[in-house]
C-alpha cells in the first residue's frame, strides 16, 4: 500500500517575510467610556463674488449626535456667519435634532428646536398630487408617536429662509406660525388626520418686504387602506384676516389589481386657498387618472389630468402623458414618452405671468431614449422635442457613466440643442462633467463642470463648474478647499408638466456668481466603540457618503449634467439627522457595519421634486468601508 | 503571443467544520474584499493581487490561510478539496504567509501571485484561496464539545491565452427548485473558460399567463454540462405554481454579447 501522499504546502511569496500591511481602526483610541457621541467643528472661510460685487464670509459649523439608551438620539447642527463689509449679512443658526425618545413603554417624542418645519401628520405627506407644504421657521416643533397609532405634533416659531453660500445660516422673516395636529390609525385600515395652522403677519415671499399675510388654515384627512385599494379624503380651508374665506377638498385613490396599478382622483380648490403664508394648489377643479404597470422587463404608465377654474379666471386644460420603457437584454434598454397639454377655451383666458410660460397654455412634448451597457459603462442617448406657442426646441444629450476603479467615479454628458423662437433660431451645445476619487487613504477630489453655449443671436454661454478637494492631513483632520463658477443668462429647456398640483419655481435670473471657500474641520467620537450609530455592541464601522439630487431625466443615476439639492434633512435609520451642503452631499462618518436604511424630509426640495416619505434607500456599510448612495428626487409628470 | 487571463471571483462561503447541529464559530467575522475582480497578464509575468481581511468582531482574530482546489456541485454548492487535482494550479500561486492576526475593527492587506509558467498552455484552471479562523469549541444539543471553525474560500478562476466560453445549449427539461418546478436549460460549455447566462426570456403557460422568465446565473465551467434553471415572474413577483407544458421564447445572452435563441416548449 502506498503512502498517503503529503498535504501540498503554499509557496509564501519572499519567504513569508513580506512586511505586514494592516489599517487599523484610528479611532479607536478615544475614549470608549460613556454613550457613543460624535462631533465635528469646522471653521470656514469663502469669498462668494456675485455679479459686480463681492461678499467675504468667515464662520464656525458645529455638529454632533449622542445616541442614549433611555433618551432617544440627539443631533445638533450650529453655525456662526460672519459676513458682508460691515456685518450686516452675518447670522448664525442651531438645530437640535432629537428622534426616538421614549416617553413611556408605547409612547415615543421627536422634537426640534431650531431651524424647524411645521411638522406635518403621516397622511398630510402622503399626497399623490397635491402637496401640503411645510412651513420653515426659527422654533420648536415636536411629535409625540405611539407605535403605529397615534401622531400628535405641534410646533410654534418665526418663519425663516435659508441664507448663506457655504456656511448656511437663517433669516428670521418676522411674524409667528403655530400648528398642531393628530392622527389616529383606528385599526389595520382606518387613518384619520387633522392639523391647523395659524400664521400672523408673515411675509408670503422669501424676503422681508414681501406682502404680509395673517391666516388661519386647516386640514383633515380620512383614508382607507386593504386588499390593494387605498383612498384618501383630504379637506382643507383657509380664512384671512380681511375675512377671505377659501376650501377645497381632493379625492385620491390607488388601486393594486395584478400588475396594473391605477390611481385616479377629484379635486374642487377655490380661489386663494392657503396654508400659512404659502399657496396651496388653488383656484381648480377637475380629475386625473393615471395607470402603471412595471415587470423585470416593461415599464408603461400613461395618464389624463383634466383641470378647470373655479373662478373662471383661465380657460380647461387637458394634459396627458405616456411613458414606455423596455429592457430588450440585460445590456439594452430603451423607451420614450410623451406630454401634451392642451388649453380646452378661449386662449385669452390663458394667464401669463412676467417671464414665464404659463402652464396652461397648449404644449407638446415627446423624447426618446435609449440605455446601453458598453464596454466603457452604461450610456444613455436622449432626444427631447417640445414645442408651444412661442417656441420648438429639440435636445439630443448623451449621458455616459464610466467604469471606474472602486472608489473612484465619472460621468459625462453632452448637449445639442435647437430653439425656434420665430422670430430666431438657436443652437447650443453642452458639456457636462462629474468625477472624482477616493486617491490613497487621505485625499479625495469631486469635480463637477457644466457649460453650454448658445450660438447665433443669443451669443451666450452658460458655465457652472465646482471643484472640491478633501485631505485628511491627520487623525480626525481634514482640510477642504472648494472653488465654484455659476454664469447663467437664466433660459431653461422648455418642459410640459400637468397642470394639476404643480407649483413651478423656475427661477429665471441673469446671474453670475464665483466662490471660493476654505474648511477645516476636526472630527471626534467618543463613547463605547463596539456601540456606534445604528449599531450594537462588537461591530465594526464604515462611512456612509452621499448626495440627494434632482433626478432630471429619470433614470435615477447622477448624471453630470444634473444639480444636488440644498439643505435637506436625510435621515439614517430615521432616528440620526445630517443636511445636505451646497452641492447636495451629505455625510454618516461612523456608522456601524451592515444594511441601514437613509430616508428624505423632503420638506425643503424646491416643488415640484419630491421624495417619497414612504421611501427607503437601502445602503450596505462595510467595516471600514466607505458606502455612496444617490439619492435621486424626482419630478411628477 | 499568450496572455495570461485571470479571474478572481470572490465568494463568501462561510463553513464549518465537525457533525454538529447550526454551529456557530462565534468569533469568526471576517469580511473579504474586493467581491471580484480580473487581471490579465503575460505568460512568465508574475501577478500580484490584494485581498482585504477585515476583522468585523471587537477582539483580535487569527486567521489561517492557504490554496484549495474546488469543485462546484450540480445545486451550485462549493466543495473544497486540499488534495491536489490532475489540473491544479495551486503550484503556480504564492501566499503572502500562512498565519495572520487582525485587531477588531482592522483590516488587513494580504497579497497573493500567480506565476504562470511560459509555456503555460491556453485555457482555464481555478483554485480557492482558504481563510479560516481559529477553532472554537461549542456545545451541541447534547451537551458534547465540538471544536469548529468558520472559513471563507475565495474563488479564484485563471485562464490562460485568449481563452472563452462557448455556450450551447443541449436539451430542454423541468428541474425542480425551491421555486417550484421551472424549465430549465442543460447548458454545455464547449469552450476552455467559464461562462454565465444571463438575459430575458418570454413564456405562456398552460393557464395562459403571460411570464417573464430569466437564468439563474451558475457558472458554467469549461467541458462542463450544467442545468440551468429558468425563474418566472409575473410583474415583479416570482410564480412557484407554473402550469405545463409552459411555452418560452426568446434570446439568453453570454460573454460579450453572444447570443442563444431559444424557443421551446417545456413539458413534465
Amino acid at each position: 500500500m502506498a503512502p498517503a501522499a503529503a498535504a501540498y504546502e503554499d509557496r509564501l511569496i519572499d519567504g513569508g517575510n513580506l512586511p505586514v500591511e494592516l489599517d487599523v481602526d484610528d479611532t479607536a483610541g478615544h475614549s470608549t467610556a460613556g454613550w457613543p457621541r460624535a462631533m465635528y467643528a469646522e471653521a470656514v472661510a469663502s469669498r462668494i463674488g456675485r455679479d459686480d460685487a463681492s461678499t467675504n464670509e468667515a464662520g464656525i459649523r458645529f455638529g454632533g449626535m449622542l445616541d442614549t439608551p433611555g433618551f432617544g438620539a440627539f443631533t445638533v447642527d450650529a453655525t456662526v456667519r460672519v459676513a458682508g463689509s460691515d456685518g450686516q449679512e452675518s447670522g448664525n443658526m442651531i438645530t437640535l435634532m432629537q428622534r426616538g425618545m421614549p416617553v413611556s413603554s408605547e409612547w415615543f417624542m421627536n422634537s426640534t428646536v431650531g431651524v424647524a418645519y411645521s411638522p406635518m401628520g403621516d397622511l398630510a405627506r402622503r399626497q399623490a398630487r397635491f402637496f401640503v407644504p411645510a412651513i420653515q421657521m426659527s422654533g420648536t416643533s415636536v411629535e409625540w408617536r405611539r407605535t403605529n397609532q397615534v401622531q400628535a405634533f405641534a410646533s410654534y416659531g418665526e418663519p425663516s429662509v435659508y441664507s448663506g453660500v457655504y456656511i448656511p445660516t437663517v433669516e428670521n422673516l418676522g411674524g409667528r406660525q403655530a400648528g398642531a395636529g393628530l392622527q389616529l390609525n383606528l385599526d389595520e385600515r382606518w387613518s384619520v388626520a387633522a392639523q391647523a395652522v395659524d400664521v400672523s403677519s408673515v411675509p408670503t415671499g422669501l424676503d422681508k418686504s414681501s406682502p404680509r399675510i395673517s391666516s388661519r388654515s386647516w386640514f383633515g384627512a380620512v383614508a382607507s387602506e386593504e386588499g390593494g385599494v387605498r383612498t384618501q379624503l383630504n379637506v382643507a380651508g383657509s380664512s384671512l384676516e380681511d375675512g377671505d374665506a377659501a376650501a377645497g377638498a381632493w379625492l385620491d385613490a390607488m388601486v393594486q389589481s395584478g400588475r396594473i396599478s391605477h390611481s385616479f382622483g377629484g379635486f374642487y380648490l377655490e380661489p386663494e386657498l392657503v396654508w400659512g403664508n404659502q399657496q396651496l394648489a388653488s383656484d381648480a377643479t377637475g380629475g386625473y387618472y393615471r395607470a402603471a404597470y412595471r415587470s423585470r422587463r416593461w415599464t408603461l404608465d400613461g395618464g389624463l389630468d383634466y383641470v378647470s377654474s373655479v373662478s373662471g379666471d383661465s380657460g380647461d386644460v387637458l394634459y396627458g402623458t405616456g411613458y414606455t420603457r423596455y429592457q430588450y437584454s440585460s445590456r439594452l434598454g430603451y423607451g420614450g414618452g410623451t406630454s401634451a397639454r392642451q388649453n380646452l377655451s378661449d386662449s385669452s383666458l390663458a394667464t401669463r405671468s412676467s417671464g414665464v410660460d404659463d402652464l396652461r397654455s397648449t404644449a407638446w412634448s415627446a423624447f426618446g431614449f435609449v440605455d446601453a451597457g458598453n464596454a466603457w459603462g452604461i450610456g444613455r442617448g436622449q432626444l427631447n422635442y417640445a414645442q408651444d406657442s412661442d417656441q420648438d426646441s429639440a435636445q439630443l444629450s448623451l449621458d455616459q457613466t464610466w467604469n471606474t476603479h472602486v472608489g473612484q467615479r465619472l460621468s459625462t454628458s453632452l448637449l445639442f440643442g435647437r430653439v425656434d423662437l420665430g422670430s430666431r433660431t438657436e443652437n447650443s451645445a453642452g458639456l457636462a462633467v462629474f468625477g472624482g476619487g477616493n486617491f490613497g487613504r487621505n485625499f479625495s477630489i469631486d469635480a463637477n463642470a457644466r457649460w453650454n453655449k448658445a450660438f447665433g443671436d443669443a451669443d451666450s454661454d452658460d458655465l457652472f463648474a465646482n471643484l472640491a478637494l478633501n485631505w485628511g492631513f491627520a487623525r480626525g483632520w481634514t482640510a477642504s478647499a472648494n472653488y465654484y463658477q455659476n454664469r447663467s443668462d437664466g433660459r431653461f429647456p422648455l418642459t410640459v408638466e400637468s397642470p394639476v398640483g404643480i407649483d413651478p419655481t423656475y427661477e429665471r435670473l441673469d446671474r453670475s456668481d464665483s466662490g471660493l471657500y476654505l474648511r477645516v474641520r476636526y472630527d471626534w467620537r467618543a463613547g463605547l466603540r463596539t456601540a456606534p450609530l445604528g449599531g450594537s455592541p462588537g461591530m465594526g464601522t464604515g462611512r456612509i457618503n452621499g448626495v440627494l439630487f434632482l433626478d432630471e431625466n429619470d433614470n435615477g443615476r447622477f448624471d453630470a449634467s444634473e444639480s444636488g439639492a440644498a439643505n435637506v434633512v436625510v435621515l439614517l435609520n430615521g432616528r440620526f439627522a445630517v443636511r445636505t451642503d451646497a452641492s447636495g452631499r451629505f455625510e454618516f462618518p461612523t456608522v456601524v457595519a451592515g444594511n441601514h436604511s437613509l430616508s428624505v424630509v423632503s420638506d425643503n426640495l424646491p416643488l415640484a421634486w419630491n421624495v417619497p416619505a414612504e421611501a427607503r434607500f437601502d445602503v450596505r456599510v462595510g467595516v471600514r468601508g466607505q458606502s455612496q448612495i444617490e439619492l435621486a428626487a424626482r419630478r411628477q409628470r | 503571443m499568450y496572455k495570461l487571463r485571470l479571474i478572481l471571483t470572490s465568494t463568501a462561503l462561510l463553513g464549518t467544520l465537525g457533525p454538529v447541529s447550526e454551529p456557530r464559530a462565534q468569533d469568526f467575522a471576517a469580511v473579504v474584499s474586493p467581491p471580484r475582480f480580473e487581471i490579465r497578464a503575460e505568460p512568465g509575468q508574475r501577478v500580484r493581487q490584494v485581498v482585504e481581511i477585515t476583522n468585523a468582531g471587537p477582539r483580535p482574530s487569527r486567521y489561517h490561510l492557504r490554496t484549495a482546489d474546488w469543485t462546484l456541485g450540480a445545486d451550485g454548492g462549493v466543495t473544497f478539496s486540499e488534495d491536489m487535482t490532475p489540473d491544479s494550479c495551486r503550484s503556480w500561486v504564492a501566499i503572502e504567509r500562512r498565519e495572520i492576526e487582525v485587531p477588531g475593527g482592522g483590516r488587513y492587506r494580504y497579497r497573493f501571485e500567480v506565476q504562470a509558467p511560459p509555456d503555460a498552455t491556453r485555457g482555464e484552471c481555478r483554485f480557492a484561496l482558504m481563510i479560516e479562523g481559529d477553532p472554537q469549541t461549542v456545545q451541541t444539543g447534547n451537551g458534547l464539545p465540538v471544536p469548529v471553525s468558520g472559513r471563507i474560500g475565495v474563488i479564484v478562476y485563471v485562464t490562460v491565452g485568449e481563452a472563452a466560453a462557448n455556450l450551447q445549449v443541449a436539451a430542454t427539461s423541468v428541474a425542480d427548485t425551491t421555486g417550484g418546478t421551472v424549465p430549465a436549460l442543460s447548458v454545455h460549455n464547449a469552450g476552455n473558460a467559464h461562462g454565465r447566462l444571463n438575459g430575458f426570456l418570454s413564456g405562456t403557460d398552460a393557464r395562459g399567463r403571460r411570464l417573464e422568465f430569466f437564468p439563474s446565473t451558475l457558472p458554467i465551467l469549461p467541458g462542463e454540462t450544467r442545468l440551468i434553471p429558468l425563474t418566472a415572474s409575473i410583474g415583479p413577483d416570482a410564480v412557484t405554481d407554473l402550469a405545463y407544458p409552459v411555452r418560452v421564447a426568446g434570446i439568453v445572452e453570454w460573454g460579450d454579447g453572444r447570443r442563444i435563441e431559444i424557443d421551446q416548449l417545456f413539458t413534465r
